[in-house]
C-alpha cells in the first residue's frame, strides 16, 4: 500500500501530521486515531484557510471579533478573502463608516474574493466617499464578486457614482446593483462610451424605486455586454431611441441568460418588431413588463426556455427559432393577490401565438401554459412563407389545471401545429 | 446531481476503510466526489481497498449519505441535524477528502451557529485556549469596541 506524502495534501497538511502512518492492521490504527480525531483541539486542526471560508460566511463585523480568541486568532480574521459590511448591524452609521475604514486598513494584502456592501442610509444620498473608499480597496485587491444595495431613506434608490476603479478591474467578474440608480448610465446617448477594462460574465441591475430612464446603449457600453453571460434587468425603465428594427441584444455573443423583470420601455420610434436575438441564449424569462405595440420576436438560435410571467395580456409572439431541442414555453397571466386569474370568467387572453418555426430534424416541443388563446391570431400571417418547413416530432402540450377552463379552441392549436409539422409520425402527447 | 450519479456507466465499486475499519462499499462514481481518493485511484488504478485513516466510521457514513444525495434543499435540512461536535468534525473529513461542496456547505453551517455569539461562547465550542493576558484581551476588545456591541447574551 502506498503512504501518502504529506505534500500532495497542501490544504490537509496540518491533520496528516497529527495522524498515524498508514497502517494495514486496523487494530494497531483503532486507539491512537480515534484519540487524534476525537481530542481536544478540533477548530485548531483547521488550516488557516478552512476557517478563513468559515469566517467568509459571516459578516465581516462577526469575524473580527474572533481577534480575542487567542494568539492564533489574533490577526487572523485580517486574510478573510470576503467582505461582508451591513450598516444595520451598527447602531450609527458614523459607527460602521469608522469600522469599514478600520477593517480596509487593518486587513493584510490578501486577495478579495467576494465583496458584499449594503448600506441603509438616512437620508436620500450615499455615502460616496466611503463607497469610493471599499470599491477602490477591493478592486485594487482582485475582487471577483461585487453585489451593493444601498437602500436610502424610507424606500428610495439613491444616485451614486461607480469609481473609475471599478470600470478598471480586470478580475471583477460578477456584479449586482440594487436600491440605487448609477448616475453615469442614465445619461441619454450620444456620449463617449468609456475605454475600460471590465470584462463581467453577470450583470444584474435592480434599482427597486423608479427613476430616470437608462438608455439601454449607454448601460451596454458603460459596463460591456458583450461579454457578460448573465443580465438581469429589475424595474427600471429602459429607453430605446432612433432604432427602427429593434434588436438589441444582437451583440451579446455570450449571453446565455436574460431576465428582464418589471421594465417599462421607452420606444422612439415603436419599431414594428422588437427582436430578442443574442446567439448563444439559453434562457429567457420577461416578468411583469409593460409591453408596447410592436410584436416580440423570439429568434434566439439556441433558446431552451422562455418564460413570459405575469405580464399584462395583448402580447403578440413569433418564434423563429432552428433546430432546439426540447425547448419549454412558459407563459402565465397576471394573479390577484388570491392567485385567480384578473380576467372575468369567460374572456380571452390575446397571447397570441403566431407562426413557430422549428426546422430541426427532430424536436420536441414542450409547451406549458397557464392560459392559452386563439382563434383568429393562431393562423400564420400571410408574409411569412416558410413555417411549412417545419419537422416537428411531438407536441406535448400543457395547461396549467387552474387555468383549464380559459382554454378556447385546443383543436385549433392542434390542428396548426400538426399542420405546421410535416413529420409522418407527428404525435400530441398530453393536453 | 442524483440523476447525473445513477446514470453513470461505472458500477464499479470500491471499498473504503474508515479510522476504526469499518468497511464502506460505494460507487466508483460516488467515490471521485472526494479528491482525495480520486488521487489515490489515479495513482493506483487497481486499487480496491482505499484507506481513510483521518475519519472516523460514523462520519465517512455521513459524508458518503451527503455526496449520494445533495441538491439545495437537502443542504438546508442537513446541517441542522449534527452537533457542533460533529460538524466540526465533518469539516475536517471533508477537507481532507477534499469534497468542495460539502466543505461549502459546512463551512457555513458553523459560520451560522456562530456569527452573533461571544467570543467566550466561540471557545467553548471550538475548545479554544485563551492565551491572552487580560491587558492584551482588554487593549484588543477596546480598538474594535464597535464590533462587540450587539453580541447575543450567551
Amino acid at each position: 500500500m502506498v503512504v501518502r506524502q504529506k505534500s500532495d495534501f497542501p490544504d490537509s497538511g496540518r491533520i496528516l501530521k497529527r495522524s498515524k502512518p498508514l497502517m494495514s492492521d486496523s487494530a494497531l490504527q483503532d486507539k491512537d486515531t480515534n484519540d487524534a480525531v476525537e481530542g481536544k483541539d478540533k477548530f485548531e486542526d483547521m488550516p488557516n484557510c478552512v476557517v478563513l471560508h468559515t469566517l467568509s460566511f459571516m459578516e465581516t463585523k462577526d469575524a473580527v471579533r474572533t481577534c480575542v480568541l487567542s494568539k492564533r486568532w489574533r490577526n487572523l480574521w485580517t486574510g478573510i478573502p470576503c467582505l461582508n459590511f451591513n450598516s444595520k448591524s451598527f447602531s450609527r452609521l458614523v459607527d460602521f463608516r469608522r469600522f469599514v475604514v478600520c477593517v480596509l486598513s487593518r486587513r493584510d494584502s490578501s486577495a478579495v474574493k467576494v465583496l458584499n456592501y449594503s448600506r441603509t442610509g438616512v437620508d436620500y444620498a450615499t455615502d460616496q466617499n466611503l463607497f469610493n473608499k471599499v470599491i477602490d480597496y477591493v478592486t485594487s485587491h482582485g475582487v471577483e464578486e461585487i453585489r451593493v444595495n444601498l437602500r436610502a431613506k424610507g424606500r428610495g434608490s439613491p444616485p451614486v457614482d461607480i469609481p473609475l476603479s471599478l470600470f478598471n478591474c480586470v478580475s471583477l467578474k460578477k456584479l449586482q446593483l440594487k436600491d440605487c440608480h448609477p448616475s453615469k448610465a442614465t445619461w441619454i446617448l450620444p456620449f463617449e462610451p468609456p475605454k475600460h477594462l471590465l470584462h463581467l460574465k453577470q450583470f444584474t441591475l435592480d434599482p427597486t424605486a423608479p427613476g430616470h430612464p437608462y438608455s439601454f446603449a449607454g448601460l451596454a457600453n458603460i459596463f460591456g455586454f458583450a461579454t457578460l453571460t448573465t443580465l438581469n434587468l429589475c424595474r427600471l425603465t429602459l429607453s430605446f431611441t432612433g432604432y427602427e428594427t429593434l434588436n438589441p441584444f444582437e451583440n451579446c455573443l455570450n449571453l446565455k441568460n436574460l431576465l428582464l423583470r418589471e421594465i417599462r420601455f421607452m420606444l422612439e420610434p415603436v419599431p414594428e418588431d422588437f427582436v430578442i436575438s443574442a446567439p448563444q441564449l439559453n434562457n429567457l424569462t420577461l416578468m411583469c413588463c409593460r409591453f408596447f405595440k410592436c410584436n416580440l420576436v423570439i429568434a434566439a438560435p439556441k433558446l431552451i426556455s422562455f418564460n413570459y410571467l405575469y405580464a399584462a395580456p395583448g402580447a403578440m409572439f413569433e418564434f423563429n427559432i432552428p433546430s432546439v431541442h426540447n425547448f419549454t414555453i412558459n407563459i402565465c397571466e397576471p394573479q390577484n393577490k388570491l392567485g385567480a386569474p384578473h380576467q372575468k370568467p369567460g374572456e380571452k387572453t390575446k397571447h397570441g401565438l403566431i407562426k413557430m418555426f422549428r426546422e430541426g430534424p427532430e424536436a420536441e416541443l414542450s409547451f406549458s401554459t397557464a392560459v392559452v388563446s386563439c382563434g383568429a391570431v393562431i393562423m400564420p400571417k400571410k408574409k411569412c412563407p416558410s413555417c411549412c418547413r417545419c419537422q416537428w416530432k411531438a407536441l406535448n402540450l400543457r395547461v396549467g389545471s387552474t387555468y383549464k377552463v380559459f382554454v378556447n379552441k385546443l383543436d385549433q392549436i392542434t390542428a396548426y401545429f400538426r399542420h405546421c409539422s410535416q413529420h409522418g409520425e407527428y404525435d400530441v402527447l398530453s393536453i | 446531481m442524483a440523476e447525473e450519479k445513477s446514470q453513470a456507466s461505472s458500477s464499479k465499486m470500491l471499498t473504503l476503510k474508515a479510522s476504526d475499519g469499518v468497511l464502506f462499499e460505494v460507487e466508483l462514481n460516488i467515490a471521485k466526489e472526494m479528491k482525495t481518493v480520486q488521487a489515490y485511484i489515479d495513482d493506483c488504478e487497481d486499487i480496491e481497498t482505499i484507506p481513510i485513516p483521518n475519519v472516523l466510521g460514523k462520519h465517512l457514513a455521513i459524508v458518503i449519505e451527503y455526496i449520494k444525495k445533495t441538491n439545495e434543499e437537502y443542504d438546508a435540512e442537513f446541517e441542522k441535524q449534527w452537533n457542533m461536535d460533529d460538524l466540526q468534525l465533518l469539516l475536517l473529513a471533508a477537507n481532507y477528502l477534499n469534497i468542495s461542496g460539502l466543505q461549502e456547505c459546512l463551512c457555513k453551517a458553523i459560520a451560522k451557529r456562530i456569527e452573533n455569539k461571544s467570543p467566550e461562547y466561540v471557545r467553548k465550542v471550538f475548545n479554544i485556549e485563551n492565551d491572552h493576558s487580560p491587558e492584551e484581551e482588554a487593549k484588543l476588545r477596546k480598538e474594535y469596541k464597535w464590533a462587540f456591541e450587539g453580541v447575543d447574551k450567551d
